[in-house]
């Protein structure tokens, strides 16, 4: 449709993600976990600093080896694909970060303020030097709802390595640091997301040589990285303590605990969905033990107990309130003519959390899937056409009416 | 030239001013350290001090050592421990390398054992783990105390020669 190799089968598409089966444990609340290891090659300046040149050389490099043997037999289905981001199609690359398989940044290939000023000039640096700035701005200035963006100006060499067809592991070059390693899983799974980062760090670094310090362990772009580079975090859906009112209480608790609790889909605002992302922070002079325990023994089952008794407290005392939202909710999907992503996560989320209170008789797997399809990339790639922002809106809400069984 | 940063209360003193990376410098690991007060600028990616407060991020591995004061401190004043204490390369840090490629030598054995630290790396390791142990039993965390025992534990057990 868009050119290019097709990254992942239409049946793929469709079955939503892996990591969104709701398969994992305290999968009401807790949609997925994550871990997340920035590395970095000793031989190279790290992306943000190093020219065109020696980008391209450590894309080559990496891809080579994790490509070569390196990540096989980690992940059941052991196929590992490789796809150069920069060669890729805007729908594959903005498809690949609905799938949360690489970052928004990754996509757009920008790096960081003042790379492109800050890196040495050589033959192949980009002519406009404006350019990398101004793709950044275009980007921010793009509205949620907007489908695939331009491809940016500058081919940066920066590339994917994902395993098929679970898509559980998955290995960004040139991101920020040069390789990110992510392991995602359905529901709280912290423990084996970790086993299976390490397993795959220490398969990586067989074959490349870690930058790496006694005093600061494994050294990254942004020093807040720095330490065991390991950032652990689990995607919850808190409906119960919004509806509640109690989601306050849950950031000014996490903050003093020196986590991050943000929305899923942007940094500050209201979380689209009531999908919140709760992760760790420092990584200096903490082993991965203690960072493992404290969120999944510790912090994790906390949050997912108040989510609970939120959500059984607006049952016993809240039921009329709460079935008016869930009915509101299933009522605009199952009639609206016109929907934006973020409408259809809000709406979407009462709805999933109506089904896990057994209020709707709805299909909750089926439910929390369209989180996903409803995205711009997924809508696209599963009607097989490419749609401008208007006609996205008329064929999410009539895919959207279609699958809830509205009229 | 000495610059005094205000907020991070640092003197960093210009030692090399030069863009690019210094002729005489090996682009390999271990790049020279001349770290008195500070220096202005990265010996090897020539990202300087000041550049790396406005943009957040550092420009190679070499910026750890030439930093290093300055870093410390600012991540100990945002929560880290003065030392790391996780995970280290698995295998051995004098295998032959290709700087060129960033390779390891295929050919050279893999040691699939368990990371040999040296003997002051142990200690400071120690002294940190040490330290978050006591504050997680005055806390009366007592979960997280056994998860820092058995992480001292198995630093122990990595001194003793327990491959």
């Amino acid at each position: 449709m868009t050119g290019g190799p097709v990254l992942l089968p239409p049946e793929s598409i469709r079955a939503g993600a892996p990591w969104l089966a709701g398969t994992g444990r305290e999968s009401d609340v807790v949609i997925s976990s994550r871990v997340r290891l920035a590395r970095n090659l000793v031989a190279f300046p790290f992306p943000s600093r190093a020219t065109l040149a020696q980008r391209a050389q450590t894309l080559e490099a990496c891809q080579r080896h994790l490509t070569g043997g390196a990540l096989d037999g980690l992940t059941p289905g052991d196929r590992v694909a490789w796809a150069p981001v920069h060669t890729l199609s805007a729908m594959d690359r903005h498809l690949l970060v609905e799938r949360h398989l690489m970052s928004k940044e990754h996509a757009r290939g920008i790096a960081t303020p003042g790379a492109t000023k800050a890196a040495p000039p050589t033959a192949d640096a980009p002519k406009g030097p404006a350019s990398g700035k101004a793709a950044e701005a275009a980007a921010e200035a793009r509205p949620a709802d907007a489908g695939p963006g331009e491809a940016p100006k500058t081919p940066e060499p920066r590339g994917i390595a994902f395993t098929l067809p679970d898509e559980s592991l998955s290995v960004m070059v040139n991101e920020e640091d040069h390789l990110r390693v992510q392991v995602l899983r359905s529901g709280l799974a912290l423990s084996e997301a970790w086993r299976q980062a390490d397993e795959a760090d220490d398969r990586i670094e067989a074959g490349l040589a870690y930058a790496y310090a006694p005093r600061f362990g494994y050294l990254t772009a942004c020093p807040t990285n720095v330490g065991c580079g390991v950032r652990m975090s689990a995607m919850l859906h808190l409906p119960g303590l919004r509806l509640s009112g109690e989601i306050e209480k849950v950031k000014r608790a996490t903050r003093d605990m020196n986590l991050a609790l943000r929305g899923f889909y942007g940094e500050n605002s209201e979380a689209a969905g009531d999908l919140y992302q709760v992760s760790n922070q420092m990584t200096l002079g903490k082993p991965e033990s203690a960072i493992l325990h404290e969120l999944e023994r510790e912090i994790l089952p906390e949050i997912v107990r108040y989510e609970r008794d939120a959500r059984a407290g607006l049952m016993q005392r809240k039921r009329r309130f709460l079935e008016d939202q869930v009915f509101r909710a299933l009522g605009v999907l199952r009639h609206a003519r016109l929907l934006t992503p973020e409408e259809a996560l809000e709406r979407l989320s009462l709805v999933r959390l109506g089904a896990m209170l057994g209020l709707i008789d709805a299909n909750e797997p089926a439910v929390t899937r369209l989180f996903l399809l409803t995205q711009p990339a997924h809508l696209q790639r599963l009607l097989g056409r490419e749609m401008d922002q208007g006609t996205r809106r008329e064929a999410r809400a009539d895919f959207v009416r279609t699958s809830l069984g509205g009229a | 030239v000495s610059i005094v940063h205000s907020k991070s209360n640092i003197v960093v003193t210009a030692v090399s001013l030069g863009a690019g990376a210094d002729p005489n410098d090996p682009a390999g690991p271990g790049p020279a350290v001349r770290v008195v007060a500070g220096v202005a600028a990265c010996p090897r990616c020539g990202l300087t001090y000041a550049a790396f407060r406005q943009h957040g991020l550092l420009g190679c591995e070499a910026c750890y050592a030439a930093f290093g004061e300055a870093l410390g401190a600012l991540l100990e004043r945002a929560g880290g421990a003065p030392h790391h204490v996780g995970k280290s390369p698995r295998v051995g840090a004098d295998r032959p390398t290709d700087p060129a490629a960033g390779r390891l030598n295929p050919e050279a054995p893999v040691a699939r054992s368990v990371p040999t630290l040296d003997p002051e790396d142990r200690q400071r390791r120690e002294s940190v783990l040490r330290k978050q142990l006591a504050e997680a039993v005055a806390a009366e965390q007592y979960e997280r105390a056994v998860c820092l025992r058995d992480e001292l534990r198995r630093l122990e057990q990595s001194g003793g020669g327990v491959a």
